[in-house]
């Protein structure tokens, strides 16, 4: 036996947000380099 | 939702506040570009100017002045526009603004003299001249007179609508107010209880650890009040400039309650170099201190989601294909983005400086003064002149002309172009020992003094191109409150989707959200509050000759 779905319940349909995703982690690196950067330099000194 | 249009006498409080930031803009970045020509060592002072007051000025003039008066004005434009205002908190208004007015004009009037080159932090034992502490006190109980009018103004509003929730700019002002009245009880304190009287003589000396983190309990927050409003408008402004809606009302909601509770608890970062204070509560506070990344990242991840979201919509399918159909030749959108581009570096500079060992490796340097020169004098700033390319026209019923607009970018352009030669030579600078807060100086011809100098050129050169940034900047408001055509410009508030989730309720508790933040702030300074006053070494007598006073 079929099941009904009704439109209502529906899921709604998810944004496509890859390119954000990639955006957010491209920050992330940033920071990371740039701490590194700087606590390697503390560690050289 | 509903929205309200100003009346003349409103549009003219919000104006005056605008004036007075203009205004200050102009002066304080004059003083800006007398210094790093001093500092090139190229130039010297006429008049027999001191380096430090017009080092003060510019601190003060930008840092508090013209900052506060374009936050309270943009706040109470935002109030004004979504909760409404009467005619008593107009007067509330106009009473917060000549109070503010007269405290800048008092402080104004004592630094120019030359009686309190004392910087913004004005850090004891340096001795100020009373009237300069007494003007500081008005300008911050003038900021407190218009914080409980935009108080009012909500309470007033949820009243007539039982059951709504609050409008989202509405919420962002007050939790900014709330944010910016808990943390000014700590320097009111520390000026009118502790400095006051000593300036006045009527104590002999002062405990300097003490108002040093009085002053830091107040000064990070401060940081914050600057940002917020940047915010509010990168959360509910530039999602309608784009042609977009908002991405997600509770998510701001939650990003605004964490910079609340996480913005207070955490001055000792910058007293990370400091005797006297407890290190396991330095840790403590670095660690709240680093909280303070998951608002800022779930900021990043919405404005790039209202980005791809909006682009998305208007057909663009490839990964970043979105970021074309951005709209670039806008003023309105591009000087806010170019400032949230600065915040990348900027926030990732403020992680290194809150860290406890790598602290060591800029504080007080120059790099300090290269940091917040891209995050207040970058991000936050470019997002009030941003900001101020559709109000000023709206408050004054004028048009933002096609010319202003191209104006405007290329106003962009030269301060992007400006403060990177200048912030990333102060960086460098400071990673090689810099010091910041000095004036020009060989120190007797040191071998590592040799390697600063030419940095010290590119501060020069870039504070030159600024400096031909804030004459345009200038221009371009003096053409919008007089100038350009008459006409309507609109004031964009971004709505959210039809089917967006609701609120839950708890975001609008204020007992919970204001109880965490004092539980949190009891927590980070009681134990240590109590350490400084008990244990603190004898305090200090004035210090009036270092500063040129006699």
């Amino acid at each position: 036996m079929s099941k009904k779905i009704s439109s209502t319940n529906q899921p709604k349909e998810e944004a496509n947000l890859k390119g954000t995703l990639i955006m957010v982690m491209i920050i992330g690196i940033v920071i990371l380099v740039m701490w590194f950067g700087a606590y390697g330099l503390f560690l050289s000194r | 939702m509903e929205l309200f249009n100003f009346s003349k006498k409103e549009s003219r409080l919000y104006m005056a506040f605008m004036h007075v930031t203009f205004i200050s803009l102009l002066i304080g970045g004059l003083m800006g570009l007398l210094q790093t020509l001093v500092r090139s060592g190229k130039y010297t002072l006429p008049f027999n100017i001191d380096y430090y007051t017009i080092l003060t000025t510019h601190g003060v003039i930008l840092g508090l002045v013209l900052t506060t008066f374009f936050i309270v004005g943009f706040q109470f434009s935002l109030m004004g526009k979504t909760v409404g205002i009467s005619d008593k908190q107009l007067m509330w208004g106009w009473i917060s603004f000549w109070v503010m007015l007269v405290g800048t004009v008092l402080s104004a009037w004592m630094i120019l003299t030359g009686e309190a080159s004392v910087l913004y932090t004005f850090y004891t034992p340096l001795r100020a001249h009373p009237i300069f502490y007494i003007g500081l006190t008005f300008v911050i109980v003038g900021s407190w007179i218009a914080a409980f009018t935009n108080f009012r103004q909500l309470y007033v509003w949820k009243n007539a609508h039982k059951g709504e929730k609050s409008p989202l700019l509405a919420f962002m002002v007050v939790i900014n107010m709330i944010m910016w009245f808990v943390a000014t009880l700590g320097v009111a304190y520390s000026v009118i209880v502790l400095i006051l009287p000593w300036s006045l003589g009527y104590v002999a000396t002062v405990n300097v650890l003490l108002t040093r983190t009085l002053f830091w309990y107040f000064g990070h927050p401060l940081v914050y009040f600057w940002l917020l409003p940047a915010y509010m408008a990168w959360y509910a402004i530039i999602p309608k400039i784009i042609g977009g809606k908002l991405f997600s009302d509770p998510l701001a909601r939650l990003a605004f309650i964490l910079l609340l509770m996480f913005s207070i608890p955490v001055g000792f970062h910058h007293q990370l170099t400091e005797p006297g204070i407890d290190p396991t509560w330095k840790f403590i506070q670095v660690v709240l201190t680093f909280m303070v990344v998951i608002p800022s990242l779930m900021t990043a991840f919405s404005l790039f989601a209202t980005f791809e979201i909006t682009g998305r919509r208007k057909g663009y399918t490839s990964l970043f294909g979105w970021f074309k159909k951005l709209p670039w030749k806008d003023v309105r959108f591009l000087a806010p983005f170019v400032g949230m581009v600065a915040f990348i570096p900027g926030g990732a500079g403020g992680i290194i400086n809150a860290s406890h060992q790598v602290n060591s490796l800029v504080h007080n340097t120059i790099w300090i003064t290269g940091h917040f020169h891209l995050t207040v004098a970058t991000t936050v700033i470019l997002t009030f002149f941003g900001i101020a390319y559709w109000l000023i026209p709206h408050l004054t019923g004028r048009r933002l002309t096609p010319t202003l607009n191209k104006l405007g970018i290329i106003q962009t352009f030269i301060w992007a172009i400006g403060m990177t030669i200048m912030s990333t030579s102060m960086h460098i600078q400071g990673l090689i020992g810099g010091p910041r807060r000095s004036a020009f100086s060989e120190y007797a011809g040191g071998d590592q003094v040799s390697t600063w100098i030419s940095y010290q050129m590119w501060q020069a050169v870039g504070g030159t191109i600024l400096f031909v940034g804030i004459l345009l900047m200038f221009y371009i408001f003096i053409q919008l409150a007089f100038f350009a055509p008459r006409g309507y410009e609109e004031y964009p508030i971004a709505e959210e989707e039809v089917d967006a989730e609701k609120s839950p309720k708890i975001l609008e508790n204020w007992y919970v959200w204001v109880g965490i933040t004092i539980a949190l702030i009891l927590f980070a300074y009681t134990i240590p509050m109590i350490d400084i006053i008990k244990h603190s070494p004898p305090g200090s007598i004035p210090f009036d000759w270092p500063i040129g006073r006699s």
